[in-house]
């Protein structure tokens, strides 16, 4: 279920985030998961690439700007089983002391809701972008002359990069080449 | 499974996990063992019992990976590790798959399938292992070891490495060996190939990169930073002469 998403938890309590991360690997088939203990560090390192959040409500409220506008793809870690005032607006809460059957059951029915959008939109075929894109990554361009070639942002270069990967789950560029070459995108006689 | 001890049993531990016998074999272990404890084996073997333990353990579980331990042992135990598992990879592994794969492509019928160019990543990947080897080999290895000849055993010791965190390099060997096992699962296309002979092969290429991510792990977050250290303290060292 969430085997192709980039989930991030940022949390300083350790023991939450190794059975979170357990939970999410074991009953939804996690792949990507990376822990932060620190959020400054967080917000350091492009932060906003991550498909699902997992923090702490005074986390959201000390980075607003940053949580408020992805408050759909964030998940509440709270203390309390009823949403405190200032989070009303905010659905996506875990009580983290429920029952573990319990809280398996609210997980599922978070990330359904949360995730659901993500997976519809992404169609299996490469759209005729990514194969353009695919064929200047076999062809041995850097990213940043890939957007300078076809007029893009190198943000959009990376993001049709990301899809292209996990459209055809070959990550390396020169397994991407071998991809092309297969499919004809690209003459063999380069090599 | 739970982290390895030395009071386990070295034969309970293998009968769990059975993909240690080639870590194993690294230090000299082969197959009946008897039922001796793990610190008996190594007492026998005189084998540093504690880096033993944390090689299996970080082998057995990929979240494992004990940095600051890692840090006391000294470089040259660790290079002479990793020698051997280069030498696993050169001599075992990679012609592994090679036999797989040829008798993949033998037993394949002659209709239109991508097998061959399958192969052609294969052979590439297997060249840039080759290669790196080959600079571990000659040119690498031998100069921690004489980095370590030059500030003595115990400087090395103890040392305070940086925290810095060391992200795996993009595009490495195991990326690779990864998307080569992707061309197959997702990717393959022709008529009359034998499954099983397939799942030989990509049974064969996981156990590389199963191994070669340990190995990885070991390199570039304990080694790399350990040389550094080691080229830094040297230059301290000439420049001022006590």
């Amino acid at each position: 279920m969430l085997h192709n998403k980039d989930i991030v938890i940022i949390s300083p309590v350790t023991l939450i985030n190794i059975g979170l991360k357990q939970i999410l690997i074991d009953y939804f088939s996690a792949g990507n998961i990376t822990i932060y203990n620190d959020v400054g560090y967080f917000l350091s390192e492009s932060p906003e690439r991550y498909d699902l959040y997992f923090t702490f409500p005074d986390t959201f409220l000390l980075h607003y700007d940053f949580f408020l506008p992805r408050k759909g793809k964030t998940i509440l870690l709270t203390d309390c089983p009823y949403p405190p005032s200032d989070f009303s607006n905010i659905e996506h809460q875990l009580y983290i002391r429920s029952e573990q059957n319990l809280m398996i059951e609210q997980l599922q029915n978070l990330i359904e809701r949360t995730c659901q959008k993500i997976s519809t939109e992404i169609p299996e075929e490469l759209s005729h972008r990514e194969i353009e894109v695919l064929q200047l990554v076999a062809q041995g361009f850097l990213n940043k002359e890939i957007a300078d070639k076809l007029n893009i942002s190198i943000n959009t270069v990376l993001s049709h990069r990301k899809n292209i990967t996990s459209k055809l789950g070959i990550k390396s560029v020169s397994g991407l080449s071998f991809y092309a070459m297969m499919n004809g995108y690209v003459s063999s006689t380069t090599e | 499974m739970s982290l390895v001890y030395a009071d386990m049993k070295l034969c309970d531990v293998i009968l769990h996990e059975p993909t240690l016998i080639p870590v194993l074999n690294r230090f000299g272990i082969t197959l009946g063992i008897g039922d001796k404890s793990i610190r008996s084996v190594c007492e026998e073997r005189s084998l540093d019992t504690d880096f033993f333990l944390t090689i299996l353990n970080t082998f057995i579980n990929e979240e494992f990976f004990p940095e600051n331990r890692l840090k006391t042992f000294c470089a040259t135990q660790i290079v002479d590790y990793l020698t051997k598992t280069n030498v696993y990879y050169e001599r075992f592994q990679l012609p592994n798959i090679e036999r797989h794969f040829n008798s993949l492509i033998r037993h394949s019928g002659t209709a239109e399938n991508n097998l061959e160019l399958i192969y052609q990543f294969f052979l590439k990947v297997k060249e840039e292992l080759l290669n790196r080897i080959e600079y571990d080999r000659n040119i690498w290895f031998p100069e921690i070891r004489a980095l370590s000849d030059a500030i003595g055993l115990h400087s090395t010791n103890g040392i305070k490495l940086p925290t810095k965190v060391y992200h795996d390099e993009p595009d490495s060997l195991e990326e690779k060996l990864h998307d080569l096992i992707s061309l197959f699962v997702i990717h393959l296309s022709g008529e009359e190939i034998d499954s099983n002979l397939c799942y030989g092969v990509i049974f064969a290429i996981y156990t590389l990169e199963k191994d070669i991510k340990q190995h990885n792990r070991i390199r570039n977050r304990i080694l790399l930073p350990m040389n550094e250290i080691m080229k830094r303290e040297k230059n301290d060292n000439s420049n001022n002469p006590t």
